[in-house]
């Protein structure tokens, strides 16, 4: 029987050019976060380099391509490099840029038109724009000699959970009764 | 061959007189347009805030462990991402809707889907779902539309099983700042015709009816075909004398003709088994070859009804015409009614199944309620025909010895039964609907069907 059996035809072909250069240019800023910190790291850790580098391909080919937590351990796996390495500021900063890259790029819908994902990719500019001008923001910061302070750890980590809880959704609150 | 128009939507539909040209202005077709309604959304936390989210804890983690306050800026990015994104509109329900066109077509023939979100948005992926028995012929599946285009998808389906049925679900992702929603989108029911096979009116009762039709009755009359020859009676017209005979007897003798009558034509169809893959099941098959009956024989003016054996016991009286085709296989639409009751023939009314029609049964032969109708047939005296739609045996597990002795078994079983009937005089004939019906009526052709009591 010839495609009675609920079956779908026209996806079978091959992936959008569009597609494909998305998936090539988040493979390569992902195999870029896993290698950067990789000089530094110890002999120990070494095996983070290549479990990363696997992490990113299946986050963009294969049966585990469509969960996205995959995407979310690889660049996981780069900050734990980038802890264990400890390398300098201007290689920490370019690392934060290829991982916010690589997590918005690998949040770019599958099988989009050219068109769309130029209009798709021009949407993602503000976040990137913000990215870098919190980056020099932080450089600055930390390029200036002060003692290690644990109120700016605090300061951080209050940061993030700010901009966790801003951008959160909360349920529309029920409408008043009338009395 | 050329196909005509079909009657239901004006795309090339079944070969035959059946088809009429539909009323409407030549020119494409309209696009059909999506008119959105309100569909409730439940908004959630958008994918990329979680990621973002959790390489931002993930982050300060490290530096907290390894108190290098440096690791921040791995993190700084993200933030700033998240911070800079809009929370979005959130609006607890969406205008959006999907639409199906045509609302009736045949079997196989395409019908056009269009999915639209009205609603100011970031980003909508539509992805189509398509029922069992349907497949996606253009478009892909996961379409997608960001802000500043119109979200809306299309697709062409083509469905290759008959009923009235919802060809697919759209399930439309619609992500706004970083909130998401997702809401499912049901297109309306679509009407698909059975694709009626090729058939030939040569299956016809040993007595036909005194109405007038097209089928040589054994009775002389003033039809075409040759009769016989009798002696000239005064009336006679001259035209029919036999000049060879008359002049070897030395006495006028004329040619006689057969009448042409019409026959009345009984489709049942067993819906008490239905086996078989989606579109391809025995009562889809059974359908389809009442729809390839009906055809033939309502184009030959001859009446054609229809009775549902099934959980609802359902008949159609035979009438002639176009229109009644589309009676038949509208009623066919409710087969699928899974019962355990036993049909009392005798409910069915003698105008819905006339005693000298002929009944042709599309069944299985699995379920011994349908062959208690036949009993039924055969003590009301009709001229009866079974074809058997089953095409697929019980699979055998290779694992099991027992299992292919069982299948052989089976298989002897339906072999007696098959005998058992032809040997009552109850012909049984096998359709396999990759085929027309010609093939499957060869045997009986010439033949006229017996009532066998």
């Amino acid at each position: 029987m010839s495609a009675a059996d609920g079956s779908i035809r026209a996806n079978s072909g091959p992936p959008r050019l569009a597609d494909l250069l998305l998936r090539a240019a988040t493979g390569c800023l992902g195999a870029g976060m896993v290698v950067l910190p990789a000089p530094e790291l110890p002999a120990r850790a070494w095996a983070l380099l290549p479990a990363g580098l696997l992490l990113v391909a299946a986050s963009l080919a294969g049966p585990s391509a469509p969960w996205r937590a995959v995407g979310t351990l690889a660049a996981a796996a780069a900050v734990i490099e980038a802890a264990l390495g400890q390398p300098g500021l201007p290689v920490l900063a370019a690392e934060g840029l290829l991982i916010l890259g690589y997590l918005l790029l690998a949040d770019a819908p599958r099988a989009m038109a050219a068109a769309t994902a130029v209009r798709w990719l021009g949407q993602q500019l503000p976040a990137v724009a913000w990215g870098t001008l919190a980056t020099a923001l932080v450089l600055v910061v930390l390029a200036v000699p002060v003692p290690v302070s644990a109120w700016l750890l605090v300061a951080g980590a209050g940061a993030a959970v700010a901009a966790t809880i801003a951008a959160l959704p909360h349920r529309p609150g029920q409408p008043r009764k009338p009395p | 061959m050329t196909q005509a128009p079909s009657p239901v939507s004006g795309l090339p539909g079944p070969p035959g007189p059946l088809a009429v040209t539909p009323g409407r202005a030549p020119g494409p077709a309209p696009r059909p347009t999506a008119v959105p309604g309100q569909v409730p959304a439940s908004w959630q936390a958008a994918p990329r805030l979680r990621r973002l989210g959790a390489l931002a804890v993930a982050v300060v983690l490290a530096a907290v462990l390894t108190r290098h306050a440096d690791l921040l800026l791995l993190g700084a990015p993200a933030l700033a991402g998240l911070a800079a994104a809009r929370r979005g509109t959130r609006p607890p329900a969406l205008a959006a809707g999907a639409t199906a066109a045509p609302s009736r077509c045949f079997e196989g023939e395409d019908v056009e889907i269009v999915a639209t979100v009205a609603a100011p948005l970031d980003e909508v992926r539509f992805r189509v779902e398509p029922a069992p028995a349907v497949t996606v012929v253009e478009g892909p599946v996961t379409q997608v539309a960001v802000a500043g285009q119109p979200a809306t998808a299309r697709w062409v389906l083509r469905p290759h099983a008959w009923g009235r049925h919802q060809l697919c679900t759209v399930a439309a992702r619609c992500t706004d700042g970083m909130s998401q929603a997702t809401v499912t989108l049901r297109p309306g029911l679509v009407e698909v015709f059975p694709h009626p096979p090729p058939a030939r009116v040569t299956l016809l009762p040993a007595d036909l009816l005194r109405r007038i039709g097209e089928h040589t009755a054994a009775v002389p009359g003033a039809g075409i075909e040759f009769f016989g020859i009798r002696g000239y009676q005064p009336g006679d017209r001259l035209r029919d004398l036999n000049w060879a005979v008359t002049s070897r007897l030395r006495q006028p003798h004329v040619n006689q003709r057969a009448a042409l009558r019409a026959a009345d034509l009984v489709i049942m169809v067993d819906a008490f088994s239905d086996v078989g893959p989606p579109g391809d099941t025995t009562v889809d098959v059974a359908v389809r070859g009442a729809a390839g009956l009906a055809t033939a024989y309502l184009r030959t003016g001859d009446r054609v009804g229809v009775v549902v054996l099934g959980g609802v016991l359902k008949w159609l009286a035979p009438a002639p015409g176009n229109r009644q085709f589309f009676r038949i296989v509208e009623m066919a639409f409710g087969v699928r009614f899974p019962s355990e009751a036993i049909p009392d023939l005798d409910r069915v009314p003698r105008t819905a199944l006339p005693p000298r029609a002929l009944v042709v049964l599309f069944s299985p032969l699995l379920d011994r309620r349908a062959l208690r109708a036949v009993t039924d047939l055969r003590q009301r005296g009709v001229s009866l025909v079974i074809v058997d739609v089953l095409q697929h045996e019980p699979p055998a597990q290779p694992r099991l010895p027992m299992s292919e002795l069982a299948v052989r078994l089976w298989r002897l079983d339906r072999s007696a039964l098959r005998s058992s009937l032809t040997s009552l005089g109850v012909p049984v004939l096998s359709w396999d609907s990759g085929t027309g019906l010609e093939g499957t009526q060869a045997p009986l052709r010439g033949r006229r069907i017996r009532a066998v009591r």
